[in-house]
């Protein structure tokens, strides 16, 4: 059972972990302002925000995900916002809605309700909105009609309303000046409930148990599924593990359709597989740290400066939002991004097996080939690791934007 | 081939993987001048011409031939193709579709169910997105739902993934072209011929027409007096080509910018130096013989120069690329001239149903349809205006072929001006008529009385007789509240046999000035501004109009740079979803995109002398390639490059270090 809040509404279900949360919000519970555009995260027209409780259990913490492949168990015991939920009862527009009509911003308005849910969710960070982080807040948003302009101007409007937002308990301001319904300032208490009525987090780490086939075989998945037998090392007799599923980025586009009929074991929400923290020299990541948590951390930003330039060019917000740095690895072919960053690194990774056994290996040493891993079906990267000091990789990387800012005009 | 129906869409989608085609394949064409060689016409080749441009080279001092390539491009309207249809009482059918041409669904699905017209209706809300892709392709899709619903009696939903849409629907027309190109001894261009090798695909699609406006705009903003222009419409194994914002506009002034701007590489000028002193002047012929009337060209050029500074801002890039070696900066100039209204002279018709309720609100219903282009608040503001009364009280309704018949497509930017004016016609008359019961009722004079602001005023009315007040005692009168109303655009014409005539209701100009960045390092690039002076007549939604300037620069940007549309030689498409096929995002737009109104006049065919604005922009988009061409020459101006557009960064990076390509190649062969 996946339990979660929708808007202001609870959500029990029983559908499969691995279903995208986008066919869950307009077929389950036909809120269709979520639009379907490329179902590949590419276009941002899904988008919808994940709300997460923060360790007090006092607020929450909003991101945008494209839904299309937000695997439904990633928002167990979450809060999910789609357009239908931002509204006040009297349905006012919200500042972020009124600024787009007022500059124009919509014109077939596809795509608008993707930008609605970036720029509300970019209004719930509790970081300072200025003009560059707004406009990064809709960097996973296409639109075809506006060229964009509009679409700015209206984000600068939105910056210069956010300058008010007190930096702490801001939800409170936040619906004061319906960016958002006061539902949401109960939100916190409602989810803490609701986390205690049901299983923890972990229950449905195999979740779905639906969509076996009759005689008990699974499908099998490859690669970063992990769950078919890999170099040989399983025989066909035996018992095939549930593929991984972390942040859905590359197995729903992919695979979606023959994931969400068997269970799966979801690794994003495992406990202590998030976070970057430095130990005894070493660097050290979560295997489910996301691509913004990469980003946004001191820890990484300390010693690669020019890392969010870096990561500008891979994907988007609300993918990076998802997208775990294992995941990113464990898909063995050159559109995982991040890996050539951490090769660089000398980065080595840890696996551990279903009997809990674990191991260590340099992350070159990972690969075989293209989408072929050294790896065990039932072995799961858990940690990333890396010497905490600077290699040659920082120079590269500071060399290119060194040579950008001595030709570039101020 | 075969139409899967089931209940749910994971079953339609399970069921196909049963679908087995046994294919023989054939011999795969997918360049058109291979199929031209082959005699794989769709039409026969046609040729504008005036004057004798043969003779003319004669009398050129400079005269230049080359290619010119423009690649195709993907509509990516974020709603894909789609269409709902429901069984009606008396064996007919209701679509609801996502379709730029209502009327184009209904005719095609009474042939395919063998019903007529009438069994038919065809409603369309709104679109997410057409820009040309949705005015014919969305018409199979409309007719598979309603083959469905029809055979099963039961609702029948069809909308195509993203990758299915990028695969089965058809695109922007690839061109070859050859061309070559006479100057005088100033920078006159005596005589332009030209040869168009259209990419069709495997049917006719819209390529004909598409064809012919190639041809219609074959010299852009420029006159000349010499030009033979040939068109080609080739048959390759593509799906079939379709419109796309433009309409092979852009395609045709590609290929004259492109000539304009060898020649000016070879003689060591400027390209605005020939560009400029080529403008078209009033009464100027087309090579169709239109004369240009109440022509800007001039007007939007020297607006431009003046107004963004043309001559300082060459300077500061002269002055920048003297001062760097990785980075350099690049400019150019792109002047427009966009005919408007159908080429084929009989679609330039509609008509406006409007009626008023008896509480003073108003539902109006006409052929456009709503894109995003804003046509539906444009013809809410002219039914305000004309009847003197709030936007507020106005419903736009549905498109609907049981409401409003017989319709042309949205497109051709002429949506707006042709709807406007069918409802303009209709609420004249509705005003007259109200005004005259007005007149009777108090027995004032007829001359005199307005509807302003929701009042009835004239001499002898009393001061409170509103609008809802005036419409309530007409009914009571029996004076009919509503008006279907008729429009044509008049004056046009075109004799195909001739390939002469009048066929635009006007011309729309502007010139837009580009600066771009390159990395010369790495191929990679931004376009830094465009600065646009625009000829929007009396524009009464200037907010509208100036989104639709901004969207059609990005995509024309696009189309220009990004966007690359690829099939491999068995003609399977390769940029077949959002990962392999870029189109421009926030990061990838102008951070300058100026847009100023130029002040003109309209012209009295335009709505309100609101000039039409949805397609004319694209071809800004033109200058962008041209800037960056400017930019790569400043690094590297020894080896003429090829005249090959999109201009991705990997076909900068090619011409950054042509050299070193070329000797490569030579040292290779």
């Amino acid at each position: 059972m996946i339990s979660f809040y929708l808007n202001d509404q609870p959500i029990h279900t029983a559908e499969p972990a691995a279903s995208a949360l986008l066919d869950f919000v307009r077929y389950h519970e036909h809120l269709t302002g979520t639009k379907i555009g490329c179902r590949e995260g590419d276009c941002g027209a899904c988008t919808v925000l994940v709300g997460e409780l923060v360790e007090d259990g006092q607020r929450l913490a909003y991101q945008s995900m494209t839904s299309c492949l937000t695997p439904l168990g990633n928002v167990h015991g979450k809060h999910v916002v789609t357009v239908e939920g931002i509204n006040p009862a009297g349905g006012q527009l919200t500042p972020v809605q009124q600024a787009i009509v007022d500059q124009n911003g919509a014109q077939c308005g596809f795509c608008t309700v993707g930008f609605v849910l970036s720029l509300t969710g970019h209004s719930l960070s509790d970081k300072p909105a200025t003009a560059s982080s707004t406009r990064a807040a809709i960097d996973g948003n296409i639109c075809r009609c506006t060229g964009y302009k509009s679409l700015e101007r209206a984000a600068a409007r939105l910056t210069a309303e956010l300058a008010g937002r007190p930096a702490t308990n801001s939800i409170k301001w936040l619906s004061e000046k319906q960016f958002v319904p006061v539902y949401f300032t109960e939100i916190p208490a409602r989810l803490s409930a609701l986390r205690a009525a049901t299983a923890p987090a972990e229950a449905p780490a195999v979740a779905g148990s639906n969509g076996h086939d009759a005689d008990g075989a699974h499908i099998s998945t490859s690669p970063n599924g992990h769950a078919q037998s890999q170099n040989g090392q399983h025989s066909a007799s035996q018992p095939v593990p549930h593929p991984l599923l972390s942040g859905g980025t590359d197995l729903l586009v992919q695979r979606l359709d023959e994931l969400r009929q068997q269970p799966v074991r979801l690794l994003f929400d495992q406990s202590g597989r998030r976070g970057v923290r430095q130990h005894e020299g070493r660097v050290v990541l979560g295997a489910a740290t996301t691509a913004s948590q990469l980003l946004e951390s001191e820890v990484m930003r300390g010693l690669l400066s020019r890392l969010p330039d870096y990561l500008k060019l891979v994907s988007s917000t609300p993918i990076r939002n998802m997208g775990t740095v294992a995941g990113n690895f464990v898909n063995a072919s050159p559109i995982g991004d991040l890996t050539i960053l951490f090769l660089a690194l000398g980065a080595e990774i840890t696996l551990a097996d279903a009997a809990g056994a674990s191991r260590s290996l340099p992350l070159a040493g990972l690969y075989l080939g293209y989408k072929k891993l050294a790896k065990a079906a039932d072995e799961q990267v858990t940690e990333i690791s890396f010497p905490a000091r600077r290699p040659a990789i920082f120079s590269i990387l500071r060399r290119y934007p060194s040579v950008r800012t001595s030709t570039l005009p101020a | 081939m075969a139409l899967v129906l089931a209940r749910t869409e994971a079953q339609a989608h399970a069921a196909l993987k049963f679908i087995k085609a046994d294919i023989s394949p054939l011999p795969i064409v997918t360049d058109p001048r291979q199929a031209a060689a082959q005699g794989e016409l769709i039409v026969p080749p046609r040729t504008f011409r005036i004057g004798d441009s043969a003779g003319a080279f004669a009398g050129c001092v400079h005269v230049f031939e080359g290619v010119a390539e423009s690649g195709g491009q993907e509509h990516l309207y974020i709603e894909t193709q789609g269409a709902y249809a429901f069984p009606t009482e008396m064996g007919g059918v209701k679509i609801i579709s996502s379709t730029q041409g209502p009327t184009a669904v209904q005719r095609h699905c009474a042939v395919v169910l063998g019903v007529g017209m009438y069994q038919v209706e065809v409603d369309v809300t709104r679109l997410g997105g057409g820009f040309g892709g949705k005015e014919d392709q969305a018409t199979p899709w409309g007719c598979l739902a309603a083959l469905g619903a029809f055979l099963v009696k039961k609702p029948v939903k069809l909308v195509l993934d993203r990758m299915a849409d990028m695969r089965m629907t058809g695109k922007r027309h690839p061109y070859s072209s050859d061309f070559k190109i006479g100057l005088s001894k100033d920078l006159k261009i005596l005589a332009y011929e030209v040869t168009y090798y259209q990419n069709a695909g495997a049917a006719a699609d819209l390529s004909p027409a598409v064809l012919e406006r190639t041809l219609f705009h074959t010299t852009n903003a420029y006159f000349m007096p010499n030009v033979t222009a040939t068109a080609n419409s080739c048959r390759t194994n593509l799906p079939p080509n379709t419109a796309f914002r433009g309409f092979g506009g852009p395609q045709g002034m590609f290929v004259i910018e492109s000539a304009i701007t060898k020649a000016a590489e070879a003689l060591g000028v400027l390209p605005s130096d020939i560009q400029r002193r080529n403008l078209l002047r009033e009464g100027d012929l087309f090579p169709y013989r239109q004369p240009a009337e109440l022509c800007h060209a001039e007007q939007a050029w020297d607006t431009a120069a003046e107004l963004f500074d043309l001559a300082k801002q060459r300077e500061e890039i002269g002055e920048f690329n003297s001062k760097n070696t990785i980075f350099k900066k690049g400019l150019a100039v792109m002047p427009i001239c966009f005919g408007i209204s159908f080429t084929k002279t009989f679609m330039n018709q509609t008509r406006a149903l409007v009626h008023i309720y008896t509480d003073g609100s108003v539902g109006i219903s006409t052929g456009a349809v709503e894109m995003g282009q804003g046509v539906n608040t444009k013809i809410a503001q002219v039914a305000a205006r004309t009847l003197g009364i709030s936007i507020n009280r106005i419903k736009i309704e549905t498109t609907n072929t049981t409401r409003v018949a017989n319709t042309s497509p949205s497109a051709a930017s002429a949506t707006a001006d042709l709807n406007g004016k069918a409802t303009e016609l209709a609420c004249l008359a509705l005003r007259e008529r109200l005004l005259r019961h007005a007149s009777t009722e108090f027995a004032v004079d007829y001359e005199g009385i307005i509807i302003e602001n929701e009042q009835v005023l004239a001499a002898g009315i009393p001061a409170e007789t509103t609008w809802e007040k005036l419409v309530s005692s007409a009914l009571v009168r029996r004076v009919s509240l509503t008006e279907n109303a008729h429009y044509a655009t008049p004056g046009v014409h075109f004799d195909a046999s001739v390939e002469q005539g009048h066929p635009f209701a006007y011309h729309v100009y502007g010139t837009a000035l580009t600066i771009a960045t390159v990395d010369c390092l790495r191929g990679t690039y931004t376009i830094d501004s465009m600065q646009i002076a625009h000829d929007f007549g009396q524009s009464f939604s200037p907010a509208i109009d100036r989104g639709q300037i901004e969207g059609g620069v990005v995509q024309g940007i696009g189309w220009m740079t990004l966007e690359e549309v690829r099939y491999n030689d068995e003609g399977r498409l390769l940029s077949n979803s959002l990962n392999s096929y870029k189109i421009p995002d926030l990061y990838s737009v102008p951070a300058v995109l100026d847009v100023h109104f130029l002040d003109t006049p309209g012209h009295p065919n335009a709505i309100l002398r609101s000039k039409a604005v949805g397609e004319p922009p694209l071809m800004y988009g033109i200058g962008a390639y041209f800037a960056l061409r400017d930019a790569v020459r400043a690094f590297q101006p020894r080896v003429a490059l090829p005249l090959v557009a999109p201009m991705t960064p990997e076909r900068v990076l090619g011409g950054l270090y042509l050299e070193v390509i070329m000797e490569k190649q030579t040292v290779a062969g």
